[in-house]
């Protein structure tokens, strides 16, 4: 053995000690319950209704298969290169990301260079600080993103490896994820377009950073909006009492097409054709944002799932120091409905209810 | 009525949940995921106790189960913040540490999952090529080219190819 190999394994098992111990109890994960006869008696019902399951999605593959067939396209970000252009060299943070691609051995093309706060790096990331000793959440850090080849994780490859994405902030952590370009970076690019409207203009007072219900983003484009204006991306048109034909304006933040009415935001984000409804709601209780005093995003903590058009949304309510928010996903766009302190929940959730599909309308 | 295979799995999953964690803690480098990644594989192996108790290997059952939650985690499209330096109450430990072993551990991070993956299961859980092959489900050869440019990843990093 090579004094490398030993050095590897004196390494590995010097950081395994490091790994937490004796904390997985298994009466606490709750496994010996289960291990009575009772298991086996209740697989039938279980098997009876998988079965059930199986043919209705057989028979619905069978009816719906001609329009599958006919209505099939290739992903509109199919290829990553022409969904996110390479970051201009003229970016401010463009020599220190370019720094860290050699430094760091992330050998992989540069896609974005985004300073920001801590805090909105954590609302991007839905996490909590808490749990990442070292951040301070009232610094700047430096976000660069670099796509490298396809990388399989462990286990057997399937034809479902998508790009890996690594993104760099400061020298003490990486962000690393895999999965459609655009889904993982629907909000990177809103942080995108809100750091160079700061470069150009002063920050908006109070609220959250940036984007306040009512208010598109910062540096947000006016636009006439169409639902074929916008890569396909499929948009909604309420007709509420707060928001309706004679109130709403276009806007486009980066890629991301936006309508607003006085207190109401409303996103449309592609790239949820493949995440369910169960992966966003788990996302959304999963969510854990920094304190009140440090982000107005909604609140996880009174999120609930409600009915509307048929389908379950995620509904966060508003509160005096966080801003309420509906979530419904059509067509794999995830509309997002913000509203500030003011809208009660009713009125979200019927902005959502009366939306009906944009079509060949537009919005002013 | 607790079965003979019961028992056996049962004993198998307390003996092996500090090292079910301890090879997470490795792949993720983050406590908390490693615990979380642990205790799920750890309930989805008593679920499939019966196939657990069957297999040749039942500890390389557990790793695969193990990994191939990782993986989905992977593929979930959630971003996740991975240190690029070790916990912060181990920095002291480390700068003292001789033998560039912080550079080593350093550069084990740099690494895909997957090499990462071969790296872990070949130095630290002391698997063979066929071994680990059955582990990540992958053709021995895969495992040999990955395991070749991870080490080529590393010894670029600590300098060892000088």
């Amino acid at each position: 053995m090579t004094d490398p190999e030993e050095r590897i394994r004196l390494s590995l098992a010097r950081t395994a000690e490091r790994a937490p111990k004796g904390e997985l109890d298994l009466d606490r994960l709750d496994l010996r319950e289960s291990s009575g006869p009772g298991t086996h008696r209740r697989r039938l019902p279980v098997l009876l209704s998988a079965a059930c399951v199986v043919v209705v999605i057989a028979v619905a593959f069978a009816v719906l298969g001609s329009h599958l067939h006919e209505t099939s396209a290739p992903a509109p970000y199919a290829d990553p290169t022409s969904a996110i252009p390479p970051n201009p060299s003229t970016h401010p943070d463009f020599a220190l990301c370019d720094a860290l691609s050699t430094t760091a051995g992330r050998d992989g093309v540069l896609l974005r260079a985004v300073t920001v706060s801590a805090a909105r790096t954590a609302d991007w990331l839905e996490t909590s600080f808490s749990t990442y000793p070292g951040l301070d959440p009232t610094a700047e850090t430096t976000i660069c993103v670099f796509e490298t080849d396809p990388q399989p994780v462990p286990g057997p490859a399937t034809d479902a490896d998508g790009v890996r994405v690594l993104a760099q902030s400061t020298s003490r952590w990486a962000v690393e994820g895999m999965g459609p370009v655009d889904s993982l970076f629907a909000g990177l690019d809103v942080l995108a377009a809100e750091q160079q409207a700061r470069l150009n203009s002063r920050p908006m007072d109070g609220f959250f950073p940036g984007t306040p219900p009512g208010k598109p983003c910062l540096g947000a484009q006016r636009a006439s909006l169409t639902t074929s204006a916008h890569h396909g991306t499929p948009m909604r048109l309420p007709d509420s009492v707060l928001a309706h034909a004679g109130n709403l304006e276009g806007w486009m933040c980066d890629d991301i097409p936006v309508i607003t009415a006085p207190g109401i935001k409303i996103t449309f984000e592609s790239g949820y054709k493949t995440r369910s409804r169960a992966q966003l709601e788990k996302d959304a209780y999963d969510s854990d944002h920094p304190s009140p005093s440090e982000s107005r995003w909604p609140s996880r903590s009174s999120t609930f799932v409600a009915t509307a058009l048929g389908s379950p949304v995620l509904v966060s309510q508003p509160t005096q120091r966080t801003l309420g928010e509906v979530m419904y996903v059509h067509d794999g766009t995830l509309m997002r409905v913000l509203g500030d302190g003011t809208v009660p929940t009713a009125q979200l959730l019927a902005v959502v209810q009366t939306s009906t599909p944009l079509g060949d309308r537009t919005v002013p | 009525m607790v079965t003979a295979d019961h028992e056996r799995v049962t004993r198998l999953l307390e003996e092996r949940a500090d090292w079910l964690v301890a090879c997470a803690y490795l792949l993720t480098k983050d406590r908390e995921h490693a615990r979380d990644l642990a205790q799920d594989a750890m309930v989805q192996a008593w679920r499939a106790r019966e196939r657990v108790d069957a297999a040749d290997a039942p500890d390389r059952y557990l790793l695969r189960i193990m990994l191939n939650l990782y993986r989905s985690e992977l593929r979930r499209s959630r971003l996740r913040l991975v240190p690029l330096v070790e916990d912060r109450e181990d920095v002291h430990e480390s700068r003292i540490s001789a033998g560039g072993l912080h550079d080593i551990e350093a550069a084990i991070r740099q690494l895909s999952p997957r090499q990462r993956a071969v790296i872990v299961l070949r130095y630290w859980a002391d698997y063979d090529d066929v071994e680990i092959a059955d582990v990540l489900g992958c053709r021995r050869a895969t495992v040999r080219s990955l395991a070749a440019r991870g080490l080529a990843v590393i010894r670029q990093r600590v300098g060892d190819d000088r």
